[in-house]
C-alpha cells in the first residue's frame, strides 16, 4: 500500500495515502494507525487518523522528523486483514419530532419525502464512522442515502443544541456541543456524545445506527 | 492554600502544554498560545516548563495571595503591580501573605503569563490541566477565571531567586518564517507570489482557535477544498475567500481548507503576541 511521509511544520509529520474517501482506504488508514499506536514511538504526542491521512505530532525537544521517518518507513500492514474489525454497531436514539426537528419541514419540501419516509431512510442503515474530528466527539459518517442529500442553510444558526442531528450535502451527523452551524436539523439525541467523565461513545471504524424515539422517551432518557 | 481572584480581566484561563492523546476523538490540543513565554515563566520559578499557569489576554486580572507565594510574569506587558508599586517581569518575585497583584491592559503584546512556584493544582482532564472553553473542560471548571475563584497553589516559596533574564521584544510587525504546507502544489505560482508579497493585518476575529489575517485575497484554483485532514498549531489555511487563518492552540483537529504553509514554532509565538491591527508577512524558509 503506497503512502508518503512529509514534514508538516516543525513538530509534525503527515502520512498521506491515496486521496479518496472509501471503505478500503479507511481500513488501511485504521490499520496503519493501530500499528503506529502499538509502536509507542518516543516523543510522539498525538496520532490523528483522518479519511486518507494520519497526522503525527511530536515534541521537538525529544525527537525529530528524520528519526520518526526512519521508524515509520518500514511499517507494513497486511492488506487482506487490515485492522482488528470491531464491528461495533452503536445505537444512537434520535427524536425526529417537534420541538427537535427544527428543519424537518424544509427537508420534506426539498426532498419531496414525508416526515416518516425521511425518518425511515435516515434510521434504516448503519453509517460507518470514518473518523472523528473538527470538534470533540464529532463523527464523520459515510453512507447517507442520496435522497437525503440536502444543501446547508444559507445562513448558519448561531446556536445549535448539543445532540442535534443534521443533514448537509453528502453528510449526516450529530453536533456534540452547542455550536453555531449550518446543517439542516431533523432531530436530536438525548445522549451525550462527548464528556470528560465517560469514555468515548464511538471510535473510528464503528458503525452508528440511529433509532427513532418519541418525545417522552427522549425526556426519560435525558433525565436519567 | 490558594490565591483569590479579585477581578477577572478579559479572558484569563489556566493552561499547560496541552491536551495530547485525545485528538483521535476530535479534542483540540489547547495549551499555551506563546509557548516560549510560558516556558520562561515556569523556568524562572523553577517549575517544569510545561506546568499549568495563568494566561491572561489583552486585559489582566487582580488577585490576592492568601499566603506567601513566588511568581514570575512573562509575555505581554500588562503593567503588573504589587499593591501600588510596579513589579518586574521576567524575574521571580515573592508575594507576601495578603499581597494584591494587579494588571492593566496590555501596553504591548497580547498574552501575559503568571507562573506560580509549585504550579496550580486543578485536576487534569484527559491528561491535561489546559482550559478548553467550548467543551467546558480543564482549568477552573472548564471556563475562564471569575471573581471569587480560589486557585489551589503551593504554600512554599522559592528560597533562591534567580537573576532577571533578557526580555524578548513584543512586536507589532512580524515576519513569519514558514515551510511549505501539504497543499503547496495546489496553489499557482502567481497566487503564491501574492501571498509572500502581501503585508497582512491581524483581524479582530482572532482568538485562541486561530489568528485571521486580512490582505490581498489569494486566488485559489477550482479545487479550493480538500478531503478533511489533520491540522496542527501553525497550519496556515486559506479560506475560500482567499484569506489566511493561522491555526493556534484551540484549533479544530481537522479541516477542509487548503493548507498552504506551516509556521515555525518561533513564528507561532511571535504571531500570538501581535495585537489586532498589527502586521504580518510570510517568509518561506528554503
Amino acid at each position: 500500500m503506497p503512502f508518503s511521509v512529509v514534514n508538516y511544520g516543525e513538530a509534525a509529520l503527515l502520512i498521506n495515502f491515496k486521496a479518496e474517501i472509501s471503505v478500503q482506504m479507511h481500513q488501511q488508514v485504521r490499520a496503519f494507525y493501530h500499528q503506529l499506536k502499538q509502536m509507542n514511538l518516543l516523543g510522539v504526542q498525538s496520532i490523528l487518523p483522518a479519511y486518507h491521512s494520519i497526522t503525527i505530532v511530536f515534541d521537538p525537544f525529544i525527537t525529530k522528523q528524520e528519526t520518526l521517518k526512519l521508524l515509520i518507513k518500514d511499517v507494513k500492514i497486511d492488506e487482506k486483514q487490515p485492522a482488528p474489525h470491531r464491528k461495533n454497531i452503536i445505537e444512537i436514539p434520535v427524536c425526529y419530532q417537534e420541538p427537535f426537528a427544527l428543519d424537518m419541514s424544509f427537508v420534506c419540501q426539498h426532498s419531496g419525502l414525508t416526515r416518516q419516509e425521511i425518518i425511515d431512510l435516515h434510521s434504516e442503515t448503519p453509517y460507518l464512522v470514518y473518523m472523528l474530528g473538527f470538534a470533540p466527539g464529532f463523527m464523520y459518517l459515510g453512507g447517507l442515502d442520496e435522497r437525503l442529500q440536502i444543501p446547508r442553510k444559507l445562513t448558519p444558526r448561531l446556536q445549535i443544541p448539543a445532540g442535534a442531528v443534521g443533514l448537509a450535502d453528502k453528510q449526516t451527523g450529530v453536533y456534540p456541543l452547542v455550536t453555531p452551524g449550518g446543517w439542516q436539523i431533523i432531530g436530536q439525541t438525548p445522549l451525550t456524545l462527548f464528556s470528560d467523565t465517560q469514555p468515548a461513545l464511538v471510535a473510528m471504524g464503528d458503525y452508528v445506527k440511529f433509532t427513532p424515539i418519541s418525545v417522552s422517551e427522549f425526556e426519560n432518557m435525558r433525565t436519567r | 492554600m490558594s490565591i483569590e481572584i479579585l477581578t477577572s480581566g478579559f479572558n484569563t484561563t489556566l493552561q499547560d502544554r496541552g491536551r495530547f492523546g485525545s485528538q483521535d476523538q476530535g479534542v483540540p490540543t489547547s495549551g499555551f498560545m506563546d509557548v516560549g513565554a510560558a516556558h520562561m515563566a515556569n523556568i524562572l520559578v523553577t517549575n517544569e516548563r510545561n506546568t499549568c499557569l495563568l494566561e491572561m489576554s489583552l486585559v489582566g486580572l487582580k488577585f490576592k495571595a492568601l499566603h506567601a507565594i513566588t511568581i514570575a510574569i512573562t509575555g505581554a506587558n500588562m503593567s503588573p503591580m504589587l499593591a501600588d508599586k510596579p513589579i518586574s517581569m521576567y524575574k521571580a518575585i515573592e508575594i507576601p501573605e495578603g499581597g494584591i497583584v494587579s494588571f492593566k491592559g496590555a501596553s504591548c503584546g497580547v498574552y501575559c503569563y503568571v507562573a506560580v512556584f509549585g504550579g496550580i493544582n486543578v485536576p487534569k482532564v484527559l491528561n491535561s490541566q489546559s482550559t478548553y472553553e467550548p467543551a467546558a473542560i480543564g482549568g477552573m471548571l472548564g471556563r475562564a477565571l471569575k471573581k471569587g475563584d480560589l486557585l489551589p497553589v503551593s504554600n512554599q516559596t522559592l528560597k533562591q531567586i534567580h537573576s532577571k533574564v533578557r526580555v524578548p521584544p513584543m512586536l507589532t510587525k512580524v515576519n513569519l518564517e514558514c515551510s511549505k504546507g501539504p497543499e503547496w502544489d495546489l496553489v499557482s505560482d502567481k497566487s503564491k507570489a501574492v501571498f509572500f508579497e502581501t503585508t497582512f493585518m491581524i483581524s479582530n476575529q482572532s482568538n485562541r482557535i486561530g489568528i485571521r489575517l486580512e490582505g490581498t485575497p489569494i486566488q485559489l484554483s477550482e479545487k479550493d477544498e480538500i478531503i478533511s485532514s489533520g491540522i496542527v498549531r501553525g497550519t496556515v489555511q486559506i479560506t475560500k475567500s482567499g484569506q489566511p487563518i493561522v491555526m493556534m492552540a484551540d484549533a479544530p483537529t481537522t479541516g477542509g481548507y487548503i493548507r498552504l504553509v506551516n509556521l515555525t514554532l518561533k513564528a507561532c509565538d511571535l504571531l500570538a503576541q501581535v495585537p489586532i491591527g498589527g502586521e504580518a508577512k510570510f517568509l518561506l524558509l528554503s
